[in-house]
Protein backbone atom coordinates (compact mmCIF):
# COMPACT_ATOMS: atom_id res chain seq x y z
CA UNK A 1 0.00 0.00 0.00
CA UNK A 2 1.20 3.49 -0.81
CA UNK A 3 -0.24 6.69 0.53
CA UNK A 4 0.56 9.78 -1.51
CA UNK A 5 -0.21 13.10 0.13
CA UNK A 6 -0.28 16.03 -2.27
CA UNK A 7 -0.33 19.48 -0.74
CA UNK A 8 -0.99 22.67 -2.62
CA UNK A 9 -0.67 26.19 -1.26
CA UNK A 10 0.81 25.39 2.15
CA UNK A 11 2.72 28.30 3.68
CA UNK A 12 5.58 26.01 4.68
CA UNK A 13 6.51 22.35 4.56
CA UNK A 14 6.17 21.83 8.30
CA UNK A 15 2.51 22.85 8.20
CA UNK A 16 2.00 20.32 5.42
CA UNK A 17 3.80 17.54 7.31
CA UNK A 18 1.80 18.28 10.45
CA UNK A 19 -1.37 17.89 8.40
CA UNK A 20 -0.08 14.64 6.92
CA UNK A 21 0.78 13.30 10.36
CA UNK A 22 -2.68 14.13 11.61
CA UNK A 23 -4.17 12.03 8.79
CA UNK A 24 -1.87 9.02 9.02
CA UNK A 25 -3.19 6.00 10.80
CA UNK A 26 -1.96 4.98 14.22
CA UNK A 27 0.34 2.37 12.72
CA UNK A 28 2.43 5.14 11.20
CA UNK A 29 2.46 7.56 14.08
CA UNK A 30 4.41 5.65 16.69
CA UNK A 31 7.89 6.61 15.51
CA UNK A 32 7.19 9.21 12.87
CA UNK A 33 10.27 11.41 12.91
CA UNK A 34 11.27 12.71 9.50
CA UNK A 35 15.03 12.88 8.97
CA UNK A 36 17.48 13.22 6.10
CA UNK A 37 20.29 10.83 5.28
CA UNK A 38 23.76 11.99 4.29
CA UNK A 39 22.82 12.06 0.62
CA UNK A 40 19.74 14.13 1.36
CA UNK A 41 17.21 11.33 1.04
CA UNK A 42 14.37 11.58 3.56
CA UNK A 43 13.57 8.72 5.91
CA UNK A 44 11.53 8.13 9.03
CA UNK A 45 12.77 6.44 12.15
CA UNK A 46 10.21 3.68 11.83
CA UNK A 47 12.11 1.20 9.66
CA UNK A 48 8.91 -0.48 8.54
CA UNK A 49 8.16 2.41 6.22
CA UNK A 50 9.83 4.20 3.33
CA UNK A 51 9.14 7.78 2.31
CA UNK A 52 9.84 9.96 -0.68
CA UNK A 53 9.27 13.69 -1.04
CA UNK A 54 9.15 16.08 -3.97
CA UNK A 55 8.39 19.78 -4.34
CA UNK A 56 7.67 21.88 -7.38
CA UNK A 57 6.27 25.38 -7.53
CA UNK A 58 3.64 25.42 -4.76
CA UNK A 59 2.91 21.70 -4.67
CA UNK A 60 4.55 19.19 -2.35
CA UNK A 61 4.24 15.42 -2.52
CA UNK A 62 4.85 13.07 0.40
CA UNK A 63 4.66 9.36 -0.34
CA UNK A 64 4.87 6.67 2.33
CA UNK A 65 4.89 2.92 1.85
CA UNK A 66 6.12 -0.34 3.29
CA UNK A 67 8.16 -0.73 0.08
CA UNK A 68 11.03 1.35 -1.23
CA UNK A 69 9.59 4.16 -3.36
CA UNK A 70 10.62 7.21 -5.34
CA UNK A 71 8.37 10.09 -6.29
CA UNK A 72 8.88 13.24 -8.31
CA UNK A 73 6.59 16.07 -9.33
CA UNK A 74 7.35 18.88 -11.73
CA UNK A 75 5.45 21.99 -12.71
CA UNK A 76 5.16 22.32 -16.49
CA UNK A 77 7.44 25.33 -16.64
CA UNK A 78 8.61 26.19 -20.16
CA UNK A 79 12.33 25.44 -20.52
CA UNK A 80 14.88 24.84 -23.21
CA UNK A 81 14.29 21.20 -22.51
CA UNK A 82 15.67 19.82 -25.77
CA UNK A 83 19.18 20.54 -24.57
CA UNK A 84 18.54 18.73 -21.31
CA UNK A 85 16.94 15.82 -23.13
CA UNK A 86 19.98 15.45 -25.35
CA UNK A 87 22.22 15.06 -22.34
CA UNK A 88 20.05 13.00 -20.03
CA UNK A 89 17.87 11.00 -22.39
CA UNK A 90 20.45 10.29 -25.06
CA UNK A 91 18.26 11.57 -27.84
CA UNK A 92 19.46 11.68 -31.42
CA UNK A 93 19.22 14.18 -34.22
CA UNK A 94 20.35 17.03 -32.02
CA UNK A 95 19.89 19.93 -34.39
CA UNK A 96 16.36 19.03 -35.36
CA UNK A 97 15.47 18.19 -31.80
CA UNK A 98 16.68 21.52 -30.51
CA UNK A 99 14.83 23.62 -33.03
CA UNK A 100 11.67 21.61 -33.15
CA UNK A 101 11.43 21.22 -29.41
CA UNK A 102 11.78 24.94 -28.86
CA UNK A 103 9.12 25.57 -31.48
CA UNK A 104 6.99 22.95 -29.91
CA UNK A 105 7.55 24.57 -26.55
CA UNK A 106 6.43 27.96 -27.79
CA UNK A 107 3.53 26.83 -29.89
CA UNK A 108 2.27 23.88 -28.00
CA UNK A 109 2.99 24.55 -24.36
CA UNK A 110 -0.40 26.10 -23.82
CA UNK A 111 -2.17 23.32 -25.65
CA UNK A 112 -0.18 20.68 -23.80
CA UNK A 113 -1.20 22.19 -20.50
CA UNK A 114 -4.81 22.29 -21.57
CA UNK A 115 -4.56 18.67 -22.63
CA UNK A 116 -3.15 17.84 -19.22
CA UNK A 117 -6.09 19.56 -17.58
CA UNK A 118 -8.53 17.66 -19.71
CA UNK A 119 -6.87 14.41 -18.75
CA UNK A 120 -7.39 15.00 -15.07
CA UNK A 121 -9.94 12.49 -13.93
CA UNK A 122 -11.51 11.29 -10.77
CA UNK A 123 -9.44 10.11 -7.84
CA UNK A 124 -10.06 6.49 -8.84
CA UNK A 125 -8.53 7.25 -12.21
CA UNK A 126 -5.59 9.25 -10.96
CA UNK A 127 -3.01 6.58 -11.51
CA UNK A 128 -1.94 5.10 -14.78
CA UNK A 129 0.65 2.44 -14.63
CA UNK A 130 3.42 2.92 -17.14
CA UNK A 131 5.70 -0.03 -16.77
CA UNK A 132 8.55 0.70 -19.14
CA UNK A 133 8.65 -2.90 -20.23
CA UNK A 134 5.13 -2.59 -21.57
CA UNK A 135 5.83 -1.56 -25.11
CA UNK A 136 2.13 -1.44 -25.89
CA UNK A 137 1.71 1.50 -23.60
CA UNK A 138 2.72 4.08 -26.18
CA UNK A 139 1.40 7.07 -24.28
CA UNK A 140 3.83 6.55 -21.47
CA UNK A 141 6.83 5.70 -23.59
CA UNK A 142 7.84 9.28 -24.11
CA UNK A 143 11.28 8.77 -25.47
CA UNK A 144 10.31 5.78 -27.51
CA UNK A 145 7.51 7.77 -29.05
CA UNK A 146 9.91 10.63 -29.56
CA UNK A 147 12.37 8.42 -31.39
CA UNK A 148 9.64 6.93 -33.50
CA UNK A 149 8.07 10.26 -34.26
CA UNK A 150 8.90 11.23 -37.83
CA UNK A 151 9.37 14.84 -36.84
CA UNK A 152 11.41 14.03 -33.72
CA UNK A 153 9.35 16.50 -31.74
CA UNK A 154 9.57 16.07 -28.01
CA UNK A 155 6.77 18.02 -26.41
CA UNK A 156 7.01 19.83 -23.13
CA UNK A 157 4.76 17.31 -21.46
CA UNK A 158 6.69 14.36 -22.85
CA UNK A 159 9.90 15.87 -21.57
CA UNK A 160 8.52 16.35 -18.07
CA UNK A 161 6.98 12.91 -18.10
CA UNK A 162 10.37 11.40 -18.88
CA UNK A 163 12.16 13.66 -16.43
CA UNK A 164 9.87 12.81 -13.51
CA UNK A 165 10.37 9.15 -14.28
CA UNK A 166 14.11 9.71 -14.16
CA UNK A 167 14.05 11.63 -10.89
CA UNK A 168 11.66 9.20 -9.22
CA UNK A 169 13.99 6.40 -10.32
CA UNK A 170 16.99 8.19 -8.79
CA UNK A 171 15.08 8.65 -5.55
CA UNK A 172 14.23 4.98 -5.49
CA UNK A 173 17.75 3.68 -6.09
CA UNK A 174 19.63 6.47 -4.30
CA UNK A 175 22.34 8.76 -5.60
CA UNK A 176 21.69 11.89 -7.61
CA UNK A 177 20.61 12.90 -11.09
CA UNK A 178 24.11 13.82 -12.16
CA UNK A 179 25.79 10.50 -11.52
CA UNK A 180 23.05 7.87 -11.52
CA UNK A 181 23.01 5.46 -14.42
CA UNK A 182 19.59 5.24 -15.98
CA UNK A 183 18.70 1.57 -15.95
CA UNK A 184 14.97 0.98 -15.75
CA UNK A 185 15.17 -2.77 -16.16
CA UNK A 186 14.31 -3.48 -12.51
CA UNK A 187 11.72 -0.81 -11.88
CA UNK A 188 8.26 0.20 -12.96
CA UNK A 189 6.51 3.56 -13.02
CA UNK A 190 3.11 5.03 -12.38
CA UNK A 191 1.92 8.40 -13.61
CA UNK A 192 0.05 10.23 -10.86
CA UNK A 193 -2.26 13.02 -11.95
CA UNK A 194 -2.07 15.41 -9.04
CA UNK A 195 -2.87 18.89 -10.30
CA UNK A 196 -3.27 20.91 -13.44
CA UNK A 197 0.00 21.77 -15.18
CA UNK A 198 1.97 19.26 -13.13
CA UNK A 199 3.46 15.90 -14.01
CA UNK A 200 4.16 13.36 -11.29
CA UNK A 201 5.81 9.94 -11.43
CA UNK A 202 6.08 7.18 -8.87
CA UNK A 203 8.81 4.54 -9.16
CA UNK A 204 8.73 1.08 -7.59
CA UNK A 205 10.78 -2.05 -7.81
CA UNK A 206 9.63 -4.12 -10.77
CA UNK A 207 8.69 -7.07 -8.58
CA UNK A 208 6.42 -4.94 -6.42
CA UNK A 209 2.91 -6.28 -6.03
CA UNK A 210 1.51 -2.77 -5.88
CA UNK A 211 -0.77 -1.65 -8.68
CA UNK A 212 -3.11 1.30 -9.27
CA UNK A 213 -5.58 0.06 -6.69
CA UNK A 214 -2.97 0.15 -3.93
CA UNK A 215 -2.03 3.78 -4.46
CA UNK A 216 -4.08 6.07 -2.28
CA UNK A 217 -3.81 9.74 -3.26
CA UNK A 218 -4.89 12.29 -0.67
CA UNK A 219 -5.18 15.88 -1.82
CA UNK A 220 -4.58 18.56 0.81
CA UNK A 221 -5.03 22.29 0.39
CA UNK A 222 -3.17 24.78 2.57
CA UNK B 1 34.59 38.80 -13.48
CA UNK B 2 33.64 35.14 -12.98
CA UNK B 3 31.37 36.05 -10.08
CA UNK B 4 29.57 38.69 -12.18
CA UNK B 5 29.06 36.32 -15.11
CA UNK B 6 27.78 33.53 -12.90
CA UNK B 7 25.40 35.73 -10.96
CA UNK B 8 24.03 37.07 -14.23
CA UNK B 9 23.41 33.53 -15.50
CA UNK B 10 21.72 32.56 -12.25
CA UNK B 11 19.61 35.72 -12.15
CA UNK B 12 18.48 35.11 -15.74
CA UNK B 13 17.68 31.46 -15.12
CA UNK B 14 15.81 31.91 -11.85
CA UNK B 15 14.32 35.32 -12.44
CA UNK B 16 15.83 36.82 -9.30
CA UNK B 17 17.39 40.24 -8.66
CA UNK B 18 21.11 40.01 -9.36
CA UNK B 19 21.81 42.49 -6.58
CA UNK B 20 20.51 40.02 -4.04
CA UNK B 21 23.02 37.34 -5.05
CA UNK B 22 25.94 37.02 -2.64
CA UNK B 23 28.80 34.53 -2.52
CA UNK B 24 27.14 32.72 0.37
CA UNK B 25 23.76 32.47 -1.39
CA UNK B 26 22.60 28.83 -1.43
CA UNK B 27 21.12 27.90 -4.81
CA UNK B 28 18.52 25.49 -3.48
CA UNK B 29 17.77 26.85 -0.03
CA UNK B 30 17.88 30.60 -0.68
CA UNK B 31 16.92 30.71 -4.35
CA UNK B 32 14.59 27.67 -4.37
CA UNK B 33 16.32 26.26 -7.43
CA UNK B 34 15.04 22.80 -8.30
CA UNK B 35 17.04 20.06 -9.98
CA UNK B 36 16.15 21.18 -13.50
CA UNK B 37 17.10 24.76 -12.65
CA UNK B 38 20.50 23.51 -11.51
CA UNK B 39 20.88 21.45 -14.67
CA UNK B 40 20.14 24.49 -16.83
CA UNK B 41 22.49 26.72 -14.83
CA UNK B 42 25.30 24.20 -15.21
CA UNK B 43 24.67 23.98 -18.94
CA UNK B 44 24.68 27.77 -19.24
CA UNK B 45 27.96 27.93 -17.33
CA UNK B 46 29.51 25.29 -19.56
CA UNK B 47 28.46 27.24 -22.62
CA UNK B 48 29.56 30.61 -21.24
CA UNK B 49 33.00 29.48 -20.07
CA UNK B 50 33.64 26.76 -22.65
CA UNK B 51 34.18 24.14 -19.97
CA UNK B 52 32.69 20.83 -18.91
CA UNK B 53 31.49 20.55 -15.34
CA UNK B 54 32.17 17.06 -14.04
CA UNK B 55 28.97 15.30 -13.00
CA UNK B 56 30.65 14.11 -9.82
CA UNK B 57 31.32 17.70 -8.77
CA UNK B 58 27.87 19.18 -9.28
CA UNK B 59 26.39 18.12 -5.95
CA UNK B 60 29.21 19.94 -4.15
CA UNK B 61 28.25 23.23 -5.79
CA UNK B 62 25.92 24.45 -3.08
CA UNK B 63 26.58 28.19 -2.90
CA UNK B 64 27.53 30.75 -5.51
CA UNK B 65 31.01 30.84 -3.99
CA UNK B 66 31.31 27.08 -4.57
CA UNK B 67 30.44 27.62 -8.23
CA UNK B 68 32.84 30.53 -8.62
CA UNK B 69 35.70 28.67 -6.94
CA UNK B 70 35.13 25.61 -9.09
CA UNK B 71 34.98 27.57 -12.34
CA UNK B 72 38.06 29.53 -11.30
CA UNK B 73 39.96 26.30 -10.76
CA UNK B 74 39.06 25.15 -14.27
CA UNK B 75 39.85 28.36 -16.06
CA UNK B 76 43.26 29.07 -14.51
Amino acid sequence: MIKVFAGEGFCDNQTFYNKVLSLLGEEYKSQFVLSKSQNGAPYINDSRFFVSISHSNNVVIFAISDERIGVDIEFLKPRNYAKIAQKYFNTNNKNNAKNECIDSDKNNAKNECVAQQNNTKTMQQHTNECDVSDKNNANNECIDSYKNNAKNVLTLQQFYSEWTKFESFVKLVGGNIFTSKKDYSNVKFFNLQIAKKYVCALCLQKNSKIDNKNIDIIMLVG
Amino acid sequence: MIFEKITQLIADQLGVDINELKPETDLKVDLKADSLDVVEIIMDIESEFGITVEDEKVMALVTIKDVVDYISSLTK
